[in-house]
């Protein structure tokens, strides 16, 4: 969570005019959070996410968004304080196997995840004789148990992709080894009008749109996991996916006829492209994001004192 | 649902140039707390990363209505024959029937023993039952009370060697109480069998308060033997409703080992460091009932005696090690009534009867000895096993714990 940026006036004028109150909100005197640590932990917060040029006003606004119990919990345990980390046990150490179940969908995989998990979280990571727990990493943007599901999704789709790319790799070694793979046929090239006018229509979706189109026609979700997505009604967005999809239509065979094809032969390179167009489906997975994995690299080091 | 031309669906996919938004964004963005510009760019981010849509949608929060059903019913339910709604409805019949014919037979036969205990007891009481009656103190009484009250929980249930006991208990203690009745199930017998160990146990730091969590431990079917006890399993093994019930273990806030034999409802604290005075009590114990061991172990964990020679070799392994006296638990792996529970400083304690005797195993190879805490228990089978330690050491083991290797 450290952040690199320089902590503005605005924003430690904001953190001490809180403080006391945030500090007590926070619980922060029963497991072992000082006035002082839990402002320097406010000050990289608000730091790490606030624009330059912040005003005392929007730096106030923000920290009082934060949960800060949950700030305050988080960041003790990662400093090694007992107290803080028996309450972290009590709290979410069942629903971390039940996200991990949730998430992995088979037991002995579940397990594994939120084992490995765990032992972020405690911090088994040793730098220089000092734990790095991965609680440090916490800001309180969303609440705990949310933020420990969405780790243990990253860590569920890395391995994914892990696993994806091994498969891919030893099926194209056997390929190769074993089958003068044919050369593959040349895909029929879409014309470049409907290629041009695909991407402007594209561009000019409102990203929320094309995140739900994204979902549901490319990702496969159903309509009532997209909804969940965004906390709308199913049937909300069964009819934006359906606008949507048409419109879409329409935008391109529009920007097809700009470009000066007859409707005809905009509608009849669509159906083409429906129809006929080949598309390597395990290819374009491969590819279809950016081979980063989610990490954690800012995440303070703490030294946890009596370990236990 | 209006479909989209596959060159759309293609350019859809389109990858992205930033870094992921962190953790903390997706959360927020999924719990709806991000606004303005900062939720403006999370959606441009997640518009064209599969995988960040992957994550948010993977984290959401599960649903009451998703909540998966137990298997036993499930898959009692999917057996091909009966799936025709016919045979589903002959299947239901069938078993309220059978219910209801196997209640019959237990009312009489209740009522049958009721008046054999209501009868001068035939019986000869069996000599010194259990630590609780030995003694002549005053407060002997509420606590036989208390016991049976234990004993006679939601099954009724006192298998035939407790149901002995209790009477003989009846009979040396002048204080008059009804005598529990009976109902002879195999899960019954084994619940209570387990629950009668953990009672001469705990015999020695009885107190109400204690006797009070003890009553509150009603038996029920297991609903799971998870390898990681703090995990809930979900789902049910059928495997363990044939043999003896399995408890369930977590850890305490406080570095508690805790079992369950209610799935979960209660949880009881284990002492995993063994207290030898608690050992030659409950062996004594044992050897003053050898009538009402043999006649629960018959009936209720035939399983059990296969596993004697093993519980013997533990017993000896016990007696040997020197254990410390505080054991801060951070880990635990149980398979059955086989339980290992790792802690801090290296501690690694391990079962073979379902935590009523504890022994710490130390691993070691060749000069070298395990340190850390150990965080990660984890058994693939009842032979082989990792652990894992704070000290990012990993030890395994490929027969139950008698040899280690730590890797390298």
């Amino acid at each position: 969570m450290r952040s690199t940026k320089p902590i503005s006036a605005s924003v430690h004028l904001a953190v001490s005019d809180l403080l006391a109150d945030l500090h007590a909100k926070g619980g922060c005197e029963k497991i072992g959070l000082t006035h002082e640590s839990f402002a320097v932990i406010l000050c990289e917060v608000a730091t790490k996410y606030l624009p330059a040029g912040t005003t005392r006003a929007d730096a106030r606004t923000f920290l009082l968004t934060l949960r800060i119990d949950e700030l305050a919990l988080a960041q003790a345990c990662a400093a090694g304080d007992n107290s803080a980390w028996e309450l972290f046990l009590t709290r979410y150490r069942e629903k971390l196997y039940q996200s991990a179940l949730r998430v992995a969908r088979e037991d002995s995989a579940a397990r594994d995840l939120a084992d490995s998990l765990y032992a972020e979280l405690y911090g088994t990571t040793t730098r220089n004789g000092e734990r790095i727990s991965k609680l440090a990493s916490f800001t309180g943007r969303g609440s705990l148990e949310g933020w420990l599901r969405t780790v243990l999704a990253q860590e569920f789709v890395n391995r994914y992709r892990r696993t994806k790319r091994e498969v891919s790799l030893d099926e194209e070694g056997e390929e190769g080894a074993q089958f003068a793979a044919p050369q593959p046929e040349p895909l029929p090239s879409a014309d470049s009008r409907l290629e041009s006018a695909t991407d402007a229509a594209l561009a000019a979706l409102d990203p929320e749109d094309r995140m739900v189109l994204a979902a549901y026609y490319l990702d496969g979700r159903t309509l009532a996991e997209v909804a969940r997505m965004l906390r709308v009604h199913e049937s909300t967005i069964s009819r934006k996916v359906d606008k949507l999809a048409k419109s879409l239509r329409k935008r391109i065979l529009a920007g097809m006829m700009q470009h000066g094809m007859s409707r005809r032969q905009a509608e009849e390179a669509l159906e083409m492209d429906v129809r006929d167009l080949q598309v390597d489906i395990r290819r374009s997975l491969a590819q279809d994001s950016p081979a980063r994995a989610f990490s954690d690299k800012e995440v303070r080091v703490r030294t946890r004192e009596g370990s236990g | 649902m209006e479909s989209l031309p596959k060159l759309v669906v293609k350019r859809l996919q389109s990858p992205i140039a930033d870094s992921h938004p962190d953790a903390d964004l997706l959360t927020a963005f999924a719990e709806q707390s991000l606004a303005g510009a900062e939720r403006d760019h999370v959606v441009v981010h997640l518009a064209r990363c599969g995988d960040c849509r992957e994550v948010v949608s993977l984290a959401l929060p599960a649903q009451i209505e998703s909540q998966p059903v137990p298997h036993t019913i499930e898959n009692w339910f999917r057996w091909p024959l009966l799936r025709g709604s016919a045979w589903h409805w002959t299947a239901v019949a069938a078993g309220l029937v059978l219910i209801a014919s196997i209640g019959v037979m237990q009312l009489r036969r209740q009522q049958g023993s009721e008046v054999a205990s209501n009868a001068p007891q035939a019986q000869p009481p069996i000599a010194a039952p259990t630590p609780s009656v030995e003694r002549s103190s005053p407060d002997a009484a509420p606590q036989t009370r208390m016991q049976k009250d234990a004993l006679a929980t939601p099954h009724v249930g006192a298998s035939i060697g407790e149901n002995k006991r209790v009477r003989s208990a009846a009979a040396q203690n002048p204080t008059p109480a009804p005598a529990p009745q009976t109902i002879e199930s195999p899960e019954t017998l084994a619940q209570s069998q387990i629950q009668d160990q953990l009672i001469q146990n705990k015999v020695a730091e009885q107190s109400p308060a204690y006797a009070n969590r003890v009553d509150k431990a009603k038996p029920a079917l297991p609903q799971g033997s998870p390898a990681m006890a703090p995990a809930p399993s979900l789902r049910t093994d059928p495997s363990l409703l044939k043999g003896p019930p399995a408890p369930r273990w977590t850890i305490s806030a406080g570095g508690g080992l805790q079992r369950s034999f209610d799935g979960g409802k209660t949880w009881l604290d284990v002492n995993v460091v063994a207290d030898d005075s608690a050992l030659d009590r409950r062996e004594k114990t044992q050897m003053t009932t050898p009538e009402a061991q043999a006649d629960a172990t018959a009936e209720a964990r035939p399983a059990a005696q296969a596993e004697g020679k093993k519980q013997a070799d533990f017993k000896t392994k016990q007696s040997v090690l020197v254990v410390p006296a505080i054991f801060r638990a951070l880990s635990v792996s149980s398979n059955a009534a086989e339980v290992w529970a790792g802690g801090s400083s290296g501690a690694l304690y391990h079962t073979v009867d379902a935590g009523n005797s504890w022994a710490r195993v130390l691993p070691s190879a060749v000069g070298l000895v395990l340190t850390g805490d150990i965080l990660i228990i984890q058994f693939s089978d009842p032979r082989n096993g990792t652990i894992t330690t704070s000290t990012s050491e990993i030890w395994t083991t490929p027969d139950d714990g008698q040899t280690w290797q730590k890797q390298q």
